[in-house]
């Protein structure tokens, strides 16, 4: 009897059956560690457009915000807005971020000289955050109407807050998300009430950047560029950005900017010539603290989502080491 | 005028001033026209921030202070110098004693004055305020609440300074390590309690 076909060929028809379950099998397989579902919740931020009603908690003060998200053409496009007290927007399109707030001026930042949204879909390093925070799972909660798988990052030190992501079974996208204080407590909370998904995955371009090589920026690339330096930062933190100050033709003048992040916590640190009527000292809205001072002339601001501690840290390491030390 | 006594002027206008430094702080406005000038600056931002009636009496209220006392002065040296043809050795206290006088009529410009007059309900103030004089109405055990400054700072310069770090700040940061999702959820959401 002649046989049906050669055996490599058969080999190969079975590889050719297999091929496209075991592809499925594993882009489907339920994300099993901790890590891997944070990653999940970037992806997802950075491909899913939605729509919803949210509560944020701060000590005994409860405000609602409507946020609408969308991804368009790799551009992520945001609407969050406050329903409860004075009227506060954000708007974010494109790199312009417009916010409106009572008895003040309307803000609005425009993002250059950084690569296109590289900072902000950067890919999760558990590698890195590992060296700062332990990552557990924690089990599953329900969350306006969906199931959550909950995962916490918790700091080694005190630098640092932690976090409790509220992660949704069927999206990746956090529904909840608790900023957990020292005493292991919630210091703030947000949390959707409702959501609604307004797009498919493939109707939108996700934010595509997506680079895990090394995050930071060595001190010796910008030598150059500035005449200042951190003498001792806090432990884990390494500089992502720099950008020298500058003089638009049309708009205000905008300081020397150092970003720093320990893979999850950032701080940003404002340099600009004293003219009075900055910061003298610390202060705070919410968990975001900052902390100002004068330093050779210079006024110099520290802000960022970390304890009071370390916004402090950061201004007293800071040094002017002038032209001729660079 | 320094900066430290910049600052007390800012705890002071929030309430948060110990009472030692109170009292040096208020002989300076006393002495100093910048720091007084300042002082009521602070107190119509505060004002307009809280979103209180500010009337043109609150202005010069240092001034008015100086004044007054500069009235009393003269009425009281003959006192002083009748007294002094008897006890001589008191007329070494008057400057002490006018400067004790000063720092509480700043004193009461400050604190107690408002406590006991509303400045909202004279005549020209609206039908309503006057009837709540007339008829003050049982004191709530509890209260609406409203917002108060954002960063906890007196000047609105300053204030909208520190917001435009905070968006610059948050529009960089990486979005994974700030809130997932919500950026801005802290500051859009955030409404400081007064």
């Amino acid at each position: 009897m002649k046989p049906l076909a050669d055996p490599r060929s058969l080999v190969w028809i079975l590889a050719a059956c297999l091929m496209p379950w075991m592809a499925t099998g594993l882009a489907a397989a339920p994300p099993n560690s901790a890590a891997s579902q944070l990653q999940r919740m970037a992806d997802a931020v950075n491909s899913l457009s939605f729509e919803g009603t949210l509560v944020y908690l701060h000590k005994n003060r409860l405000e609602t915000l409507h946020i609408r998200h969308s991804i368009e053409d790799g551009q992520v496009r945001e609407r969050l807005i406050s329903m409860t007290g004075p009227v506060r927007a954000v708007t974010r399109e494109d790199d312009e971020v417009t916010c409106v707030l009572p008895n003040s001026q309307t803000i609005s930042v425009r993002r250059h000289g950084v690569t296109h949204d590289l900072l902000r879909s950067r890919a999760l390093d558990p590698d890195l955050l590992g060296h700062h925070y332990q990552v557990h799972g924690l089990g599953a909660a329900r969350v306006a109407g969906r199931e959550t798988e909950v995962v916490g990052l918790v700091p080694r030190d005190d630098l640092r807050y932690g976090y409790r992501f509220y992660l949704d079974r069927e999206t990746g996208l956090p529904l909840k998300t608790d900023l957990m204080g020292a005493e292991a407590e919630p210091i703030e909370q947000i949390m959707f009430t409702s959501l609604q998904l307004t797009h498919d995955d493939a109707s939108g371009n996700p934010v595509t950047s997506r680079s895990t090589g090394p995050r930071h920026k060595p001190w010796s690339a910008i030598a150059a560029e500035t005449h200042w330096r951190f003498a001792q930062m806090p432990d884990g933190f390494e500089l992502l950005m720099h950008k020298a100050a500058t003089q638009p033709a049309n708009g205000p003048a905008e300081p020397e900017h150092f970003l720093l992040s320990d893979g999850l916590a950032a701080v940003s640190v404002y340099i600009e010539p004293d003219s009075g009527g900055g910061l003298l000292g610390e202060t705070r809205i919410g968990a975001i603290h900052a902390a100002g001072g004068r330093i050779a002339g210079y006024h110099v601001t520290v802000v960022g989502e970390v304890p009071a501690a370390t916004v402090a840290m950061f201004l007293a390491s800071l040094e002017y080491i002038g032209e001729d030390v660079r | 005028m320094r900066d430290d006594q910049t600052q007390q002027l800012s705890a002071l206008i929030d309430g948060e001033l110990g009472p030692r430094s109170m009292v040096s702080l208020l002989d300076a406005i006393e002495s100093d026209p910048d720091l007084a000038a300042r002082w009521e600056r602070y107190h119509l931002i505060s004002a307009v921030l809280h979103r209180e009636r500010v009337r043109d009496a609150y202005r010069g209220v240092a001034d008015a202070v100086s004044v007054r006392l500069a009235q009393e002065a003269t009425v009281l040296a003959p006192e002083a110098s009748r007294s002094q043809r008897r006890r001589p050795s008191m007329a070494r206290f008057a400057p002490f004693v006018g400067a004790g006088l000063a720092a509480s009529a700043a004193f009461l410009a400050v604190f107690a004055v408002p406590t006991f007059f509303d400045f909202g309900s004279g005549p020209e103030g609206p039908p309503g305020s006057r009837v709540a004089v007339s008829e003050p109405a049982p004191t709530p055990p509890f209260s609406l609440v409203q917002g108060g400054p954002r960063w906890h700072v007196s000047e609105p310069e300053l204030e909208t300074k520190l917001d435009r770090f905070l968006v610059t700040h948050q529009e960089y940061a990486p979005t994974a390590g700030i809130k997932g999702l919500l950026p801005y959820a802290t500051f859009v959401g955030y409404e400081a309690a007064r």
